[in-house]
């Protein structure tokens, strides 16, 4: 007898969803960082959380 | 209005109480490594509104034995001798303040961000060679002066706030140009009132200061500590503040505390857990 297969119960990711919260997470970050200015360690910083923020 | 005296603002740190002598004596215990947690938590338990935290936070949910932790021994198996400081050391330093008048003023967001400032010095705290503990504590307490300005001269630190409102500068710009001096400041005066360590009440008094480039051969220190803390708090932006700006993060600063930008962000990941345990420590 063939074991009974569980059906995938996770939800597929929804591309439109993960832009829109990749926008947010962007738009937000820029808010933060209003006053970073072009100082190179902040730039950084903002780069830094930018990954963070996008690839979690 | 008038800027503030600054003899005005020592005066009435004068007139705050002293820390509570439990409170006192969990702070000392950082700088003991053979701090004995039994003799402390007896101490705790003769402190009923302390006991009484500590037995709430024990029994919520969070920790899953909600109502089987009877005492302050027990309480202190459940949340560790380190969560326990982290309470005590809370709930003591907001209990000496008189209550906050100002709606100027949010006091969940600024123990939030204490806390998360706090939880990030520890993460960074062994790459830069200093004592975690006491980088805790630092980071936990690094704007205490805002309290005390809050607390002590809420007419002033309404305008503070509608400054910065109308500018959308930083606080501290904005408590310069319109009390003529900083919670950095106030904070360091009182830290020396509660008799902190000499290097924490540095610390607070320090931790928007650049740091010097010319220092030769400087090495990382808790103040400087403080201030990569603090500014990653704000970036990761936990306390819930609608105006949340970053700080300018000095790159001198962030140069000598040695820790890489992928170091930087495993220890952001991690602080952002470890912070949402330890809120729940302060809003009991």
């Amino acid at each position: 007898m063939r074991p009974a297969t569980t059906p995938h119960l996770e939800p597929k990711p929804d591309p439109v969803m993960e832009a829109a919260q990749r926008e947010a997470a962007l738009l937000r970050l820029a808010h933060l960082f209003r006053r970073a200015g072009t100082d190179t360690t902040m730039q950084a910083l903002w780069r830094a959380m930018v990954d963070y923020r996008t690839e979690k | 209005m008038q800027p503030l005296d600054p003899e005005q603002v020592v005066a009435q740190i004068g007139k705050l109480p002293s820390l509570p002598a439990v409170v006192l004596e969990v702070l000392e215990s950082f700088e003991d490594d053979h701090a004995d947690a039994g003799a402390i938590g007896k101490k705790i338990a003769q402190d009923q509104a302390l006991s009484a935290k500590v037995l709430r936070v024990a029994n919520s949910p969070f920790y899953g034995l909600r109502g089987r932790v009877a005492t302050v021994k027990d309480a202190m198996v459940v949340l560790g001798f380190g969560n326990v400081r982290t309470l005590v050391i809370g709930a003591g330093v907001t209990g000496s303040f008189p209550a906050l008048a100002s709606d100027s003023f949010d006091l969940p967001a600024f123990w939030m961000h204490g806390i998360v400032a706090a939880t990030c010095a520890r993460c960074f705290a062994a790459d830069a060679g200093i004592d975690s503990e006491r980088a805790f504590t630092a980071g936990l307490l690094h704007d205490i002066g805002r309290v005390v300005l809050a607390t002590c001269f809420p007419g002033h630190y309404r305008r503070v706030a509608e400054y910065r409102a109308a500018h959308d500068c930083y606080p501290i710009e904005a408590e310069r140009q319109v009390l003529g001096l900083d919670h950095a400041a106030v904070g360091g005066a009182l830290t020396e009132r509660w008799r902190f360590a000499p290097v924490i009440q540095q610390a607070v008094a320090a931790h928007h200061c650049s740091a010097d480039p010319a220092a030769p051969g400087a090495k990382p220190d808790l103040a400087g500590l403080v201030h990569v803390a603090d500014v990653a708090a704000h970036a990761l932006d936990l306390a819930g503040d609608d105006n949340e700006l970053v700080p300018q993060f000095d790159a001198v600063t962030w140069t000598r505390m040695g820790i890489s930008w992928p170091r930087f962000l495993e220890h952001l990941a991690q602080a952002e857990r470890r912070a949402q345990g330890a809120a729940l420590l302060l809003s009991a």
